[in-house]
């Protein structure tokens, strides 16, 4: 099982929510988007799971996506 | 226009500006959109600018169409080398093998053309249409799809009525032709093709000609797309019919006497090529596979010949054919500025890092500087390839111009 994190940047409006969710792994850029997603996704360790979930479910944009394989 | 021919002339109205960009002073240059020189399969029976088959003197010349299902086609594509011609490159056999199995809803032919360093598909579909239209009509016929878009910019009149002429000309059975024109915009010759990996990697080739509102590739229930690029048509075509690939197709502009499209033999050097479109002086710097590729200076680029893998030994692009030779007494710098304006101003407006970064960039180099920090937040970021493959530009022209940042810069992917 894997799990990526993915971001639609059509949708995130830089409001920074999963910064404060996941700021583990994401970071703000100069404008406050998230900075750590790769195009193809970030793949994530089993115990990111929990804090990727809740930066994909609070994100009011839904801008962000979880794939487990 | 109308008066040249394929040898070649050198008209006394020429401004050796850049094409569509205004830089310093000098005026934008047109779209260099003629037909200059042919020495190839492309273009066989066309002896002067302007010269249309037709479908009789098409079928004289080749034939009726041939027959091949999907791994057929695939096959010649292969033995071609066949690889997209609308910048990205994607090898076409990989791309027809993977409609394999798929309900392919329609065949888009992409004649955007929208970057103006750009002119070989514009020519291929004034003058040779059918073998254009013959490759579109293979993939249909294999995938077993009716519907065949041409899709056009409304900037280039003649094209769509040379095309409009072609399609009253053709009685395809089992496939209704459709013309779609729209409205001009720059299309990236990167940003065009982005191959999106989609779930289970099962990578789908997506060349749309422009920054998309939405990149991902068209699956589900409606079914697959298949679209390429005009030039990989007409070559599909040619390689069916058993003809070898042995031209480039190259569109030089920039400080030459005579800018336009050159069909050439592919064991001709970068040099042979620019000489016959006449050197108004000796280049410095060219800029190779358009506004998105890569800036190299000419010493580098003179004995390199043409295509894909040449162009990338020498950390050139080849993209769609383009070759910008810059002009001289025009600060670099400059040139280098205005492009990056350009292509912010190209922007599809949605992706944050991208609609923010791209401006940001240009306001860097506009100031002197390299722009790096804002360009490794940009980096690997937005929904297309559009503003990744503008940061790889700027930084192969800062290279060439010396102005690299010591750091930071070889590590190439940014922080995405
Ligand atoms: S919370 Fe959503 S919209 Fe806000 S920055 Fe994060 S991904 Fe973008
Ligand atoms: S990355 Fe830029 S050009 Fe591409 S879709 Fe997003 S905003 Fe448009």
């Amino acid at each position: 099982m894997s799990a990526t994190l993915t971001i639609d940047w059509s949708r995130c409006k830089g409001h920074g929510v999963c910064l404060a969710a996941f700021g583990e792994r994401l970071t703000p850029d100069r404008w406050g988007y998230p900075q750590g997603i790769p195009t193809a996704g970030a793949s994530l360790d089993d115990k990111e799971i929990t804090a990727a979930r809740t930066a994909v479910t609070t994100c009011p944009a839904a801008a962000l996506g979880l794939r487990i394989e | 226009m109308t008066t040249a021919t394929t040898r070649n002339t050198l008209p006394t109205d020429h401004v050796p500006g850049l094409p569509g960009l205004p830089v310093a002073g000098l005026p934008a240059a047109p779209r260099p959109d003629i037909l200059r020189y042919t020495e190839g399969p492309l273009f066989a029976g066309v002896t002067r600018d302007g010269d249309r088959i037709d479908l009789a003197r098409h079928r004289a010349l080749w034939g009726e169409l041939p027959t091949s299902d999907l791994d057929g086609l695939a096959g010649y594509a292969d033995a071609a080398g066949l690889r997209g011609a609308g910048g990205a490159g994607f090898p076409t056999a990989r791309k027809l093998r993977s409609m394999q199995g798929r309900r392919v809803t329609q065949v888009i032919i992409n004649g955007n053309e929208g970057e103006e360093t750009s002119a070989k598909d514009g020519q291929l579909l004034r003058h040779v249409p059918h073998q254009v239209l013959d490759g579109a009509a293979l993939v249909a016929h294999a995938t077993g799809t009716r519907r065949v878009v041409v899709r056009l910019a409304h900037d280039r009149p003649d094209v769509v009525s040379a095309v409009r002429q072609a399609l009253s000309e053709r009685s395809d059975r089992g496939i209704s032709w459709k013309l779609s024109v729209d409205e001009h915009r720059f299309v990236s010759g990167e940003a065009n093709a982005v191959i999106r990996g989609v779930s289970g990697g099962d990578a789908l080739p997506h060349d749309l000609g422009r920054p998309p509102s939405d990149p991902r590739p068209r699956l589900g229930k409606k079914g697959s797309v298949f679209l390429s690029n005009v030039e990989t048509f007409a070559r599909l075509s040619l390689a069916t019919r058993g003809v070898r690939p042995t031209s480039a197709l190259i569109t030089l502009s920039g400080a030459v006497a005579s800018p336009g499209v050159y069909e050439v033999p592919t064991s001709w050097t970068a040099a042979q090529v620019v000489a016959r479109a006449g050197l108004l002086t000796d280049p410095d710097l060219v800029i190779t596979g358009g506004w998105h590729g890569r800036w190299v200076p000419w010493a580098r680029l003179a004995a390199c010949p043409l295509g894909w893998d040449a162009f990338e030994a020498v950390g050139a692009r080849w993209g769609a054919g383009v070759l910008v030779v810059l002009p001289p007494g025009i600060p670099p710098r400059q040139v280098l500025t205005a492009i990056a304006n350009r292509l912010a101003g190209e922007s599809a407006g949605q992706c944050g890092p991208c609609v923010l970064g791209l401006p940001a960039l240009a306001r860097e180099l506009a100031r002197g500087g390299s722009g790096e920090s804002v360009a490794t937040e940009i980096d690997g970021r937005g929904l297309c390839a559009h503003p990744t493959a503008t940061v790889a530009a700027v930084r192969s022209a800062l290279t060439v111009l010396g102005d690299a940042p010591s750091s930071d810069r070889t590590t190439g992917r940014g922080r995405a």
